[in-house]
């Protein structure tokens, strides 16, 4: 059956807005998007009259949540939830924050690291339609490095088999990558280059060697996978993307050289500003630490002006927030573009990172209101071009995934996946 | 507060059924019950009725379902699902059955065993409020000798399995898997003390675990403060089983009058998961391909069971209703197939509500099961009289579902067109 939604405007996911708007949708997929004039009457068509001064828009997408995690704060707070938590529990908390992050506008989420292929089983059980959720994509664990930035130390006595995915040398990470493919990965994570909070003044440092980014690249490539990195700057930031990374996260020293590759290559930035701004929000007590690093302070000034570059080289820049770590999971994301804006960024060009660029890092037909492409939608009362927060007001949102409506002023439509579907 | 009416109240006493009756909640809990008349509408309270004709009864208790599988009428299923599910993703797969369940009116389920403390997770997960689903109480893995019950035989030589099944050796060795599985946050304790026995000598059962075994996990599992649940055939084993501590006894197709009474005395219960043998059996004997031996003692069973239900009812011996649902029984749309069972088996309509309701909780040790004051707000609004026709229970269309006084929301195919959710 089809569907026409009239909405007072549209805002296609790739910068362009259409007043008195009318979209056109047949079971999952959109047929069209015009103004409501030049639709005309659509035969046996349902027509959704969006309320007064609504906006329709693709489906926000998060390109980097950790779901596993629950955002809490405190010292040992991650780690005590990686330890105490069974994996079938780790993926029961995890459909639960899924499905807020749905009520809350979000049709699609990239999980970066997660224990035990929970969150790969997740984005199966969705599809399934065991669970309602957004579409997640996971790379199930994170490949890192013998006591790299996703082996952080444990105790002599602690073994924790599943957790984690420690690779040394090219061989490793090429083995490292086709262990995650077999368990379902839809992409891979590497942790190529980190902070250096040992040296005041050293803001980055390699973690994986250019031998061993390339093996990981290489493989995952051939098996038709992108490889996101976690990174922090400088150099092996661009050694990174120099041997094939696709979608580089954090990022906040990037030298000109790096910029000029990673345009010329066309490789991903995901600068995930909000989580690095929370270091300063969160109360230190809450944090647990007793004053902010200066690593710390260092990045929050220095991601402006790699995102101002970035702009200025035109790179495609996504929104990611890293909610799971420092942050929650659903209510925050329209934070990260604000924050986007503050970088210099219009509203419209932070709409189109959450959506068009965010879904081509996703690999999903989603993103935009054009023929072809999947009906995730959200229809939001109020204009987010002119103010973003109606975003963060969930009262305001209306869900649709796969061209049925999901949610509805904060809750779900149903919790019976089989009738989204159908 | 809130007042919930109906043409007619069964409040799972036992007790006959209140035409024009009632209900007062406050918060999860019943703060009243009883005819309409004498309730009242007191100021502020918001009123709920069931539709003309239907019915305001407690939620349903299936105290024997296996939410980690999916009931696939298939002997080879249930080991070809243990052997290729990740535990996450069993664990998500049954976050769906046990909403199914939820909405087909059963708001308490005792799971009888589980790979991987998949549903101790959900029982949390459900428990916290972070999944709609029934009241879970999960014994983990069901504690089995090597090739006994649960510790499925015929896998191949090199393959390994963890956290699968809970096998056990020795008295010392049931003690450690007793404190094993409460540490991993177990409510309940299953043990696999007498099987079937379906080969060789034509004997029915016999005993799987030593009496001392049968003895080291009780009064570990009772110091603890927890109860055990034992598959059982029936015959002598089963008889040691009740002597040395046992508090439910499932299946238990055969038990002589000394047990009963045994039973009636301990105050053990039976759970006769008269659904689950409905069907096995049916498939067994329908089967050319399966052994004689197997037929042999489908028949057998099939010949006692009825026997043995009127027998424990003279007895005196308590009765729950367990479906067995996960094994060749679908989750939600089957459970309900064991209250209609009781009926067949010599129970009036109104027994048969009280054993899935009141009977289910009290197993559980839940305070829910009855419709009276204090009790938790578990109850069914039902549209017709499940004392003239009990399959009204098996239609979900029918059934409004509240678990904790909050509704439970309905695939909207059932929901009637008028009502908005």
């Amino acid at each position: 059956m089809k569907t026409v939604i009239m909405a007072d405007r549209a805002l296609d996911g790739l910068g362009g807005v259409l007043e008195k708007a009318a979209l056109l949708i047949e079971g999952t997929r959109i047929l069209g998007l015009a103004r409501q004039a030049e639709m005309g009457q659509i035969d046996g068509a349902r027509v959704v009259e969006a309320p007064p001064g609504a906006t329709i828009m693709p489906g926000l997408i998060d390109a980097h949540v950790h779901l596993a995690y629950s955002g809490a704060t405190g010292a040992g707070r991650m780690q005590a939830e990686a330890m105490d938590q069974s994996f079938p529990e780790v993926a029961l908390r995890a459909a639960a924050r899924a499905r807020d992050s749905l009520i809350h506008g979000l049709t699609a989420l990239r999980d970066m690291a997660a224990p035990g292929g929970a969150v790969i089983d997740l984005a199966a059980a969705i599809a399934a339609g065991d669970v309602v959720g957004p579409r997640v994509v996971a790379c199930g664990r994170g490949l890192t490095v013998t006591g790299g930035h996703m082996d952080r130390p444990t105790p002599d006595h602690v073994a924790m088999p599943g957790a984690r995915a420690t690779c040394d040398g090219a061989d490793g990470f090429r083995k490292g990558v086709r262990v995650e493919a077999r368990r379902g990965a839809a992409f891979i994570k590497i942790n190529s280059c980190v902070s250096s909070h040992k040296r005041t003044g050293i803001w980055w440092r390699p973690e994986m060697s250019p031998e061993e980014i390339r093996a990981a690249c290489d493989e995952a490539h051939t098996q038709d996978m992108i490889v996101a990195a976690h990174t922090s700057g400088g150099p092996p930031l661009t050694t990174s993307v120099e041997n094939g990374v696709d979608c580089v996260e954090h990022a906040h020293w990037i030298d000109d050289d790096c910029i000029e590759l990673m345009a010329k290559r066309g490789t991903f930035l995901v600068p995930t500003l909000l989580v690095n701004e929370r270091t300063f929000e969160v109360p230190l007590t809450q944090q647990g630490i007793a004053r902010i690093s200066d690593w710390s302070a260092a990045a929050r000034e220095a991601k402006w002006v790699s995102l101002e570059k970035a702009r200025g080289a035109g790179l495609r820049v996504g929104a990611g927030t890293d909610a799971g770590f420092m942050l929650p999971h659903a209510t925050m994301f329209w934070r990260e573009l604000t924050l986007l804006v503050d970088g210099g960024y219009s509203q419209g060009e932070a709409i189109v990172a959450a959506t068009s660029v965010n879904a081509d890092i996703l690999g999903i037909e989603a993103g935009r209101l054009e023929a072809g492409r999947l009906a995730d939608l959200v229809i939001v009362t109020g204009n987010p071009l002119t103010d973003l927060s109606v975003l963060g007001d969930a009262s305001r949102l209306e869900v649709w995934k796969d061209g049925m409506q999901v949610a509805f002023g904060g809750r779900l439509v149903t919790p019976w996946p089989q009738e989204a579907r159908a | 507060m809130k007042l919930f009416r109906a043409d007619l109240l069964i409040d799972g006493t036992g007790n006959a059924p209140v035409e024009g009756g009632a209900m007062l909640v406050e918060g999860d809990r019943v703060l009243a019950s009883g005819r309409a008349a004498d309730i009242g509408t007191p100021e502020g309270a918001e009123v709920i009725d069931a539709p003309p004709g239907g019915t305001l009864m407690p939620g349903l208790v299936d105290v024997h379902v296996h939410l980690a599988y999916s009931g696939a009428a298939n002997p080879q299923a249930f080991r070809a699902e243990s052997a290729t599910l990740n535990y996450p993703a069993m664990a998500l797969r049954a976050a769906g059955y046990a909403r199914a369940t939820l909405a087909h009116g059963f708001t308490s389920v005792r799971d009888m065993h589980a790979p991987g403390g998949t549903i101790i997770d959900l029982a949390t997960a459900v428990s916290e409020g972070l999944l709609e689903g029934p009241r879970i109480k999960a014994c983990g893995l069901g504690l089995t000798v090597n090739g006994g019950h649960m510790d499925q035989p015929g896998f191949a030589d090199h393959m390994a399995f963890r956290d699968m099944n809970g096998v056990c050796e020795g008295p010392v060795a049931f003690r450690a898997g007793v404190r094993a599985q409460l540490k991993r946050g177990a409510d309940f304790i299953k043990l696999n003390p007498c099987v079937g026995h379906h080969g060789r000598d034509g004997r029915l059962s016999r005993m799987e675990m030593t009496r001392e075994e049968i003895r080291a996990a009780c009064d570990e599992a009772h110091e603890q403060g927890a109860m055990i649940g034992a598959h059982t055939s029936g015959g002598l084993p089963l008889r040691v089983a009740v002597e040395e501590g046992v508090d439910t006894v499932e299946h238990g197709h055969w038990i002589d009058d000394d047990t009963l009474a045994l039973m009636a005395d301990r105050g053990t219960w039976l759970v006769p998961t008269l659904a689950v043998h409905e069907i096995c059996s049916a498939t067994t004997l329908a089967n050319l391909g399966i052994d004689e031996a197997d037929k042999h003692w489908a028949r057998e069973a099939d010949a006692a069971k009825w026997d043995r239900l009127a027998r424990a009812r003279k007895a005196g011996v308590r009765l729950a209703a367990g479906s067995d649902a996960g094994f060749y029984l679908a989750h939600g749309a089957s459970n309900g197939r064991e209250i209609e069972l009781f009926l067949e088996g010599g129970f009036s309509a109104l027994e048969a509500i009280t054993i899935a309701t009141a009977n289910g909780a009290d197993l559980m040790g839940i305070e829910a099961g009855r419709l009276t004051a204090g009790r938790l707000a578990d109850f069914l609004l039902v549209d017709g009289n499940p004392l003239t026709d009990l399959s009204v229970l098996r239609d979900i269309g029918r059934l409004r579902v509240f678990k904790s006084a909050r509704e439970a929301v309905r695939p909207a195919a059932s929901r009637p067109r008028n009502e908005k959710q």
